[in-house]
């Protein structure tokens, strides 16, 4: 059980060291200019036009209603592995109970289309 | 766990079952007019007032988490009335007003109230806490209902701000209770305390308390409540200020009470100040106001002051006493909220000024709000008079004398504010002779009221009766 | 045994999955150029070795040449951080794949060599590919270009409706074989058929929409628009230059063969061999094919298909797979409680 998670453990690290070690490799091997660079080398690209104020903006609100209607999901997700594993044990008024649950969230996802959170158009 | 335990929490699963049922119906009816949905939600309610009559609502339900009893029933009526009239009183207004968010105002009230329903029982901290956010998310969003007006967007945010540091504080205090008394029951943890009492467990029912506090708003948490009445449409306040302060009172006593009040010891100075900072306070600020909302807003404050010196006596006496009051400042207050509503209506905008003279123009509402002002002011014959008489005489008996004094004195005070829209409906002059125009529902809603007030001021003995026979079956 | 110890274990059968995982990422790019010309009726990349299969060696050692550019206005921590992260985050889904097949004496199968059994099994790709977004969206943020933002928006907004159906579809797996272990999927399969042959209908549907959807996690068409070239003029990373513009891609050649390989895993049995032939390694070639052709799939559809719209994109997540993959969800418990209730 604990050798499992140092299993993994050690593979994250394994594979946390392939991009470094590609980053480290390039440093070794990128071209460096000698003389003072250009500050024009450090402008953002906008297509060749300089460019016209920062990107930093407000952004359109929906993406904000689609990230709620994320959390909600996602959180109905996490209640529902718990229920997957003890579907076996607890017989068919498992299914009862998830099916009411679930069909709560039929109706708010319902709502959610009907009213248009995430149309785009 | 088997379906027929659920039995106790009849009420609620017809507010569920009600509000996911129109819910549907909403979806499906095409976009204009959708009256239906309001009356569908009254049936809701009236349905749920009839279930505290037929159903079988005692017992414990949810693996003990949540216990019905006589308060129980009696606390439900009280929310159940209170969403009752907030939604009769916006049919008129709604679907003129705000016809492609009908159905969403009555949803959240139906959820505030499912929520409020639950707290009406509760005897573990983790339904407590679930139940209070269930009764105050929809709130937030109500608040911010008029949402192209700035005031309301001011108001709707100081809500939700003070609504969620209160939410982690009440928190944070339950998970001290929790930790030192190793259970999330009431019950369990109020023996701790008798057993144990330690400083840090009083300091988690402080913070637990504060963070109720500013759901309640009472000083020096009520920075929230002028502006968010002000700017919220005026028959969501006739909930607002009615239902979810009762629902706090009801926390409150579920919290506190139990166990011989072991926990009430532990914040009972706390208690008596905020009580005696709300009543003084407010009343002052109430004396300069010039926007009936605001004034109405201040009065509430005081209100609440009232409501913690009945919770802070502990007693039979004073929790039936607690219980009375709700009833009645529910119909007193809800219906003053409606005169206002009606008054907007036609064209006024929530001054003083916007009274002035009304009784030449409807004697109904003008007579209606002058009841409805004395009541508040607890003056005889109408409700409030023996709401507060009740809950002094319960906290004189407790011996806090010096409470009461303050309490009486603060009242006798208080009519001067409410006099001042009095003097503008009576003695003020206006140009306009036309009748106010009211729909039937603002009518319904201030007459059921208006008997409800009359009816209790004149002969509150039965009323008495069922608060006191409630108060003995949760206390025992 | 020296496998008992779990450093030296995760060594021994990490390092060459990796390995693997980066040759065929690699080889991937130099590919499906290839693949592509061949669709299209052109030749592509042919002159750098045989074929041109060194086009690769060539490419890497260009990526590593190139000067290392930040943009002044960028939010230069952020901006560093965020070009390896992505890479780091696909690599480490394929700790849970098991990659081998043992036989025992009684014909029964058990999966065997995933460099970790961890009993959550599942949750550790479906959670560490869920912080995907992270990197991304930083990478978007911090290059401080309009277009990088849009890209980092869109893919936000992709990647975390498409998560939805994904973690609901990997839950038919996980409820039929009644584990979230992946060696106990796989056992499951072995023993009882590849989910998405068996059960009937469910199977292959989650089956379908667990692909879709892990080819919307890794920004593949038809789901690329928060890169879409010809729009927004390559996203998130049009201000990288050198290696950290190389981490980019390979990191979606890489996620796109994980991908492939946690949907052989999930739905196609894993290392299962339908045939019982060969010796227990075998189970790893067999792994290695059926990722494959998932890979070589997955380009198909790229040079066949067209891309999405965005508005398109939210409505096939939002409107269809949600509420198939619930349905699939409650499907397959009444599929479990029929064949094994009590």
């Amino acid at each position: 059980m604990l050798d499992s998670w140092t299993q993994a453990l050690v593979f994250l690290l394994l594979s946390f060291a392939v991009p470094i070690a590609m980053l480290v490799v390039g440093m070794v091997l990128r071209v460096r200019s000698r003389r003072k660079t250009s500050p024009i080398k450090h402008e953002i690209y906008e297509c060749g036009e300089e460019p016209d104020g920062p990107a930093w903006i407000r952004f359109h609100p929906r993406y904000y209603v689609v990230a709620l209607v994320f959390v909600l999901f996602d959180v109905e997700a996490a209640f529902l592995f718990p229920w997957a594993l003890g579907i076996r044990d607890n017989g068919w008024l498992a299914i009862a109970d998830m099916t009411l649950f679930l069909g709560i969230l039929v109706i708010g996802w319902a709502y959610a289309v009907r009213k248009g959170a995430i149309q785009w158009q | 766990m088997t379906w027929t335990d659920l039995a106790p929490l009849g009420v609620e699963l017809i507010l569920l079952a009600g509000a996911l049922s129109l819910l549907i119906v909403d979806l499906i009816l095409p976009p204009g007019d959708k009256r239906i949905l309001g009356i569908g939600t009254l049936g809701v309610f009236l349905a749920g007032l009839l279930a505290t009559w037929t159903l079988p609502l005692d017992g414990l339900a949810l693996g003990g988490a949540y216990e019905g009893d006589a308060m129980g029933v009696f606390l439900k009526r009280v929310f159940l009335l209170s969403g009752a009239l907030a939604v009769l009183a916006v049919q008129g207004h709604g679907p003129k007003a705000w016809p492609r968010r009908q159905g969403e105002y009555h949803q959240l009230i139906l959820y505030s109230v499912l929520g409020m329903s639950l707290l009406s029982g509760v005897r573990d901290l983790i339904l407590l806490a679930v139940a209070f956010e269930l009764m105050g998310v929809p709130l937030y969003a109500l608040a911010a209902w008029q949402k192209r007006d700035a005031g309301a967007a001011e108001g709707a945010l100081k809500l939700y701000l003070t609504g969620a540091v209160s939410s982690a504080a009440t928190l944070y205090g339950f998970s001290v209770l929790y930790g030192l008394s190793g259970s999330t029951r009431i019950a369990d943890v109020a023996a701790a305390v008798s057993a144990h009492p330690s400083p840090l467990l009083a300091l988690g029912a402080t913070v637990a308390v504060a963070g109720m506090g500013f759901k309640l708003g009472v000083v020096p948490f009520h920075m929230w409540v002028p502006d968010t009445y002000e700017g919220s449409p005026t028959p969501f306040i006739a909930f607002l200020s009615v239902g979810p302060k009762a629902a706090g009172a009801a926390a409150l006593v579920q919290l506190l009470l139990p166990g011989h009040g072991a926990l009430l010891g532990t914040v009972m100075e706390l208690f008596l100040v905020l009580s005696a900072a709300s009543l003084v306070l407010a009343t002052l600020m109430a004396l300069p106001q010039s926007n009936v909302k605001r004034l109405l807003a201040f009065s509430g404050i005081g209100h609440m002051g009232i409501l913690l010196m009945a919770i802070a006596t502990g007693t039979v006496d004073g929790l039936a006493s607690l219980l009375f009051y709700l009833l009645g400042y529910l119909f007193t207050n809800a219906g003053a909220f409606v005169v206002v509503h009606a008054i907007r209506e036609d064209g006024g905008d929530d001054s003083i000024d916007s009274f002035n003279g009304l009784v030449h123009r409807s004697w109904f509402l003008s007579g209606a709000m002058l009841l409805f002002l004395l009541s508040l002011a607890g003056v005889p014959f109408v409700v409030g008079f023996w709401a507060k008489l009740f809950v002094f005489m319960a906290a004189w008996q407790a011996g806090f004398e010096w409470l009461v004094i303050l309490g009486a004195l603060v009242s006798v005070l208080s009519l001067f504010y409410y006099l001042r829209v009095a003097k503008a409906m009576f003695m003020g002059t206006t140009e306009r002779r036309d009748e106010v125009p009211m729909h039937w529902s603002v009518r319904l809603a201030v007459s059921i009221c208006l008997i409800a007030i009359t009816g209790m001021g004149l002969y509150p003995n039965p009323f008495v009766a069922v608060a006191e026979a409630a108060a003995k079956a949760f206390l025992g | 045994m020296i496998l008992d110890n779990p450093y030296l274990h995760a060594l021994i059968v990490g390092l060459p999955l990796l390995a693997v995982a980066l040759t065929v990422a690699g080889f991937g790019v130099f590919y499906e150029r290839r693949f592509a010309a061949w669709i299209q009726l052109r030749r592509g990349p042919v002159w750098v070795g045989p074929q041109g299969i060194f086009q690769i060696v060539a490419d890497a050692l260009k990526m590593f040449q190139k000067e290392d550019l930040v943009p002044a206005s960028a939010d230069q921590a952020i901006f560093k951080l965020a070009s390896w992260f992505p890479m780091f985050l696909a690599l480490s889904l394929l700790a849970v794949v098991p990659m081998g097949a043992v036989e025992a004496e009684d014909g029964s199968w058990t999966a065997a060599w995933a460099v970790s059994s961890l009993d959550v099994g599942i949750l550790w790709p479906l959670a560490l590919g869920g912080l995907m977004v992270f990197p991304l969206w930083a990478a978007g943020w911090s290059s401080n270009n309009k277009y990088s933002l849009l890209s980092g928006m869109r893919m936000v907004a992709q990647g975390i409706s498409y998560e939805i159906p994904m973690v609901l579809t990997a839950m038919v797996p996980v409820i039929l074989a009644g584990s979230l272990s992946l060696d106990d999927i796989v056992t499951y399969q072995m023993n009882h058929g590849w989910f998405a042959v068996w059960p009937p209908g469910p199977g292959l549907v989650a089956f379908v929409i667990f692909f879709l959807t892990s080819l919307a996690e890794a920004d593949r068409v038809p789901f690329d628009i928060p890169e879409a070239e010809s729009e927004i003029v390559g996203g998130i990373t049009i201000e990288y230059s050198g290696i950290r513009m190389g981490l980019f891609v390979l990191t979606e050649y890489a996620h796109t063969f994980v991908a492939a390989a946690l949907t052989a895993t999930l739905f196609l049995g894993g290392p299962h061999m339908p045939f019982s032939v060969g010796p227990a390694w075998m189970g790893v070639v067999w792994l290695l094919g059926k990722t494959l052709f998932l890979f070589f799939v997955i380009y198909w559809i790229r040079w066949t298909w067209l891309r999405y719209r965005a508005d398109q994109l939210m409505d096939l997540a939002w409107r269809w797979l949600v509420p198939v993959s619930l349905g699939l969800v409650m499907l397959s418990a009444v599929w479990v409680q029929l064949m094994e209730g009590k």
